[in-house]
């Protein structure tokens, strides 16, 4: 029962690379994978950028939009004291998924594209980034500038190890982003960018598998991010909100 | 079900994005499927997946009804058209690669587009994919084949 199979289709292949291949050609694809470089090469020919397609069609990036208020609540139903509760029921709904992602709700942009952004941070590509103190003070000059915000404080976090302050944009206003590793090399990012809307409080959303905490202050919406952790994201951004 | 539309839909979208090439075209298609399936709510069991049975509804209206029009204006293909990704607005490597990424899906035949939707992004195991897009098995083993290979070929570093 066990022959070495030496050949393979590329739909084998691939279901390989999926996890759906029966556990027999499973095993028989990886060991000929080790004995065989052109097999090897093969799986190399087929294997894309996984995490970065499924980002590309996360619905917050590709600003997919909510379902129309005219469905929600207006097509016939046998009953209508159902349809009434429903109704009410899905318009809760409705509000839950046009904050977690439609651009209307007033901050929800700006968090997808940093978050889209900080989740191609892996602790690599902080740890080894030193940033000169001059430098560092230098980005957070202009950002005072930017946001009459002085970040000095937001150099020394407890729990967070700070790494570089840089200044982006997005859609042609300023955006800071002061990168951190977290004591387990999470990668974190504090993030101020103008938004307009009245202040708010800190609110915990999860995207891309990472826990964000937002807050609007004095017409600046603040965002800290990074890592799963959201009891960890929120007593952080706690901690720096005090000592901003 | 009324009930479960709205956390539903911006995927259900997404999906009609693929589908129809455009996003007045998905708008257009995704409301129609909801609106099909608002008046046939009836025929849903309640307890099965209804995240399935609109992706099904949505494709058939999709060949049934609407391609054939959106074909015959895209003079025999529906590509999808370039999409602005929110990510575009601000200038970073990352935001780069993703829409590179969202390029080299929308440059895949429809039937491709279709299958690595329903199995590498929504996740759904081969056999469901191949249930909801009505093939067989070994088509979405084939399609999947073929769109690895395209899009692996504009990534040769970006493997994961």
């Amino acid at each position: 029962m066990s022959e070495n199979r030496t050949s393979f289709s590329d739909e084998e292949l691939t279901a390989y690379l999926d996890g759906e291949l029966d556990k027999q050609t499973a095993a028989q694809i990886k060991s000929a994978a080790k004995a065989d470089a052109l097999i090897a090469a093969r799986l190399d020919n087929l294997a894309v950028p996984m995490k970065l397609l499924k980002l590309s069609m996360n619905p917050a990036v590709l600003d997919a939009p909510a379902l129309p208020a005219h469905l929600a609540g207006s097509a016939p139903s046998p009953s209508r004291g159902i349809w009434v509760a429903s109704a009410i029921a899905a318009s809760f709904v409705i509000g839950v998924a046009v904050t977690n992602f439609m651009r209307p709700a007033p901050n929800t942009g700006w968090i997808a594209t940093i978050a889209s952004y900080q989740a191609l941070y892996v602790t690599e590509t902080l740890e080894n980034a030193v940033q000169p103190p001059a430098e560092t003070a230098q980005v957070l000059a202009r950002a005072k500038e930017a946001f009459g915000v002085d970040l000095s404080e937001a150099l020394s976090v407890s729990g967070l190890d700070f790494k570089r302050a840089q200044m982006l944009g997005l859609n042609g206003s300023p955006l800071l982003q002061m990168a951190y590793l977290a004591e387990d090399g999470t990668p974190m990012a504090l993030c101020l960018k103008s938004v307009s809307g009245p202040d708010r409080g800190p609110k915990t959303t999860v995207m891309f598998d990472m826990a964000g905490v937002s807050w609007v202050e004095n017409g600046i919406g603040y965002l800290l991010i990074g890592g799963g952790d959201t009891a960890r994201t929120e007593a952080l951004s706690t901690g720096l909100a005090a000592l901003l | 079900m009324r009930e479960g539309l709205p956390a539903l839909y911006p995927r259900l979208w997404r999906f009609a994005l693929m589908l129809s090439g455009s996003r007045a075209a998905a708008d257009d298609l995704a409301q129609k499927a909801c609106t099909r399936a608002l008046e046939n709510a009836g025929k849903f069991e309640p307890g099965t997946h209804l995240d399935r049975w609109m992706f099904t509804l949505t494709r058939r209206i999709w060949l049934n009804e609407l391609r054939s029009e959106a074909v015959r204006r895209g003079n025999g293909l529906v590509p999808v058209e370039e999409v602005e990704l929110t990510s575009n607005t601000a200038s970073s490597e990352a935001n780069i690669f993703t829409g590179e990424v969202f390029n080299a899906i929308r440059n895949l035949p429809e039937s491709q587009r279709e299958t690595v939707l329903l199995v590498y992004v929504e996740g759904y195991a081969y056999k469901d994919a191949a249930q909801m897009l009505e093939i067989p098995i070994g088509t979405v083993m084939s399609r999947l084949a073929a769109a690895r290979k395209s899009i692996a070929q504009k990534f040769p570093d970006e493997r994961a």
